[in-house]
């Protein structure tokens, strides 16, 4: 059917990438000056007029306005780059061995650089003899996928995660939880229903729990979310160089983040459970202790929260409630959050006699704004179409679901405390946690995926 | 890995290949559009619909379109249904999609 689209200015080159991604590299599309959410009707009829004649002429449509008639489809794109070879450099037999193979990596460097196979760091070359090894580390065939973007009319197999697991630098032993992760991903669902391509520019981060911690040397402790640990680095940064040399979401393209996050290059954390005075995340539903497990998340940031001063549960609690509650998340009517508590304030609640159940309840009953404080950011109501926020004498606007069951004059902005997670990670030093801003209203459970580390019939081990 | 250092061996491609699609005709385009039915697809974005219905209002004033109707997807980020997309086929000559913003 003939179909024209129309599409802002601004959002032009994802909008030509996504018709590539069909296999329409001249589709036309109808543009009409960004943006168009703001605007007032009056503006919008002006726009609709001024639209009229590239929108009937794409369509091809004679009409009363003389129109350039039938479209001739545009240019192919340029495509992929012409040269397929692979720039190998010297590495004839000079004496100095250590010298030589620095240049041929520099040469790999420059050959995936070129491509736009990286992240911006350099990534690790591969081979089909790399491949292998990382193949044998799982009983799955190679060609199972492992996450598809419908919406991309891309999908990821194993073979592919393999390759870029070992790009970013993974060893072969990893390579189940970066399976594990992609699996998580699937059931949290957020990636497939094309957040990742999103302007908000929210990133995967990854929290581990179970033995394979110690097995692979995963950081829990200090400095958890920060550098340092191959494992945490490299299988954070496998998500994100699929997402870019599999799926096509390479910033400025597909990936149309307004400023995205630096949890985009890699976020993979352990649950310190050794430290922590409560069982593990996997643990609470209905995992064994003795289970290595993933869950994933879709996170628009990490908020640090720095309270040293207090051993008073409630008051850690406000303090914790007071950073979720903040009105730049309220995108929606209600958020979700996950709160990593540094073991030692973990320990503030467990030594008063409160359970991660108790956290929960106290931090969903406190983590709220008042009407008044939604006014003054114009989010006080919701619109009837889409449900997200927004001023309450707005054309679309509807009351929020809270607006008439309020006691205390506050708005709740979760919607049940299971729409918070709660795991410990970090150093037992300081009184220093993080509350991670997650994706949707949730209040299910968790994606908690089991790390299955049955290998394949290793046949060619060398 | 140590006595593989010596073999060269091609760097593999990361991207998974060619996952286009097999149909990628284009609709033949339309010789006019007077008495045809638009289908106004709105993606749910903030005011699509809003600008989809001018775009029907001059449509049907100065281009002799038929009629309109208008269909939602379900959520911006995700594909139309397959039921969606023949009831338009049944219902409709041609469609305005939009707004990618």
């Amino acid at each position: 059917m003939p179909t024209v689209s129309v599409c802002t200015d601004a959002f032009m080159v994802p909008a030509r990438a996504m018709a590539r991604a069909y296999g329409f590299p001249g589709f036309e599309f109808a543009t009409v000056p960004h943006p168009v959410a703001s605007l007032t009707l009056p503006q919008i009829s002006k726009r609709a007029r001024e639209l009229m004649p590239e929108l009937v002429r794409i369509l091809g449509g004679q009409g009363p306005v003389t129109s350039p008639g039938p479209v001739v489809p545009g240019l192919r794109s340029a495509g992929s780059e012409a040269t397929e070879a692979t720039r190998e450099g010297s590495t004839s037999g000079a004496p100095g061995l250590a010298r030589a193979e620095a240049s041929a990596i520099i040469t790999a460097q420059e050959y995936y650089s070129d491509r736009g196979w990286t992240d911006g760091l350099p990534v690790v070359p591969v081979t089909e003899s790399d491949l292998r090894r990382f193949l044998a580390a799982t009983a799955r065939d190679p060609e199972d996928i492992v996450l598809a973007m419908p919406h991309l009319n891309r999908h990821c197999t194993v073979r592919t995660a393999a390759i870029n697991a070992a790009l970013a630098g993974c060893r072969p032993e990893y390579f189940p939880v970066v399976l594990a992760a992609w699996a998580s991903l699937a059931k949290e669902g957020y990636a497939t229903k094309g957040v990742w391509q999103s302007t908000t520019g929210s990133a995967p981060l990854l929290v581990v729990n179970g033995p394979i911690r110690g097995e692979i040397d995963l950081n829990c402790r200090g400095g958890v979310f920060g550098p340092g640990f191959r494992a945490n680095a490299t299988i954070g940064r496998a998500l994100r160089l699929t997402a870019i040399n599999c799926f096509g979401l390479r910033p400025h393209e597909l990936d149309q983040a307004t400023q995205a996050t630096p949890a985009k290059y890699t976020a993979c954390i352990g649950e310190n459970e050794e430290d922590s005075p409560w069982s593990g995340l996997h643990t609470d539903h209905g995992f064994a202790a003795s289970d290595s497990t993933v869950t994933a998340m879709s996170v628009r940031s990490v908020i640090h929260i720095e309270a040293r001063h207090t051993a008073v549960p409630e008051q850690l609690g406000l303090d914790l409630a007071g950073t979720l509650s903040r009105t730049g998340a309220l995108v929606h009517e209600t958020i979700s959050g996950c709160l990593v508590l540094s073991p030692e304030h973990a320990t503030v609640f467990a030594r008063a006699g409160w359970s991660k159940a108790d956290v929960r309840q106290f931090v969903y009953e406190h983590a709220g704004r008042t009407r008044e404080e939604l006014a003054a950011v114009g989010k006080d109501a919701i619109s009837r179409s889409t449900r997200w926020r927004l001023p309450a004498d707005h054309p679309d606007a509807m009351p929020d679901r809270h607006s008439e069951t309020n006691a205390s004059g506050l708005i709740r902005v979760l919607n049940s405390p299971e729409a918070l997670l709660v795991v410990v990670a970090g150093a037992d030093n300081a009184g220093v946690s993080a509350v991670v801003e997650t994706f949707g209203p949730r209040g299910g459970p968790p994606p908690i995926t089991l790390i299955d580390a049955s290998r394949r019939t290793v046949t060619d081990e060398h | 890995m140590a006595q593989s250092a010596a073999r060269r061996e091609p760097l593999l491609d990361p991207t998974g290949g060619e996952h286009g699609s097999a149909d990628t005709q284009l609709a033949p385009r339309l010789r006019r559009l007077a008495g045809l039915r638009v289908g106004l697809l709105d993606n749910a974005k903030p005011n699509a619909s809003v600008l989809l219905a001018a775009v029907a209002t001059e449509l049907r004033r100065d281009w002799g379109v038929r009629s309109s109707t208008s269909y939602a997807k379900s959520y911006f980020g995700t594909p139309v249904e397959e039921s969606l997309i023949q009831r338009i086929r049944r219902e409709c000559d041609f469609v305005v999609a939009g707004v990618g913003d």
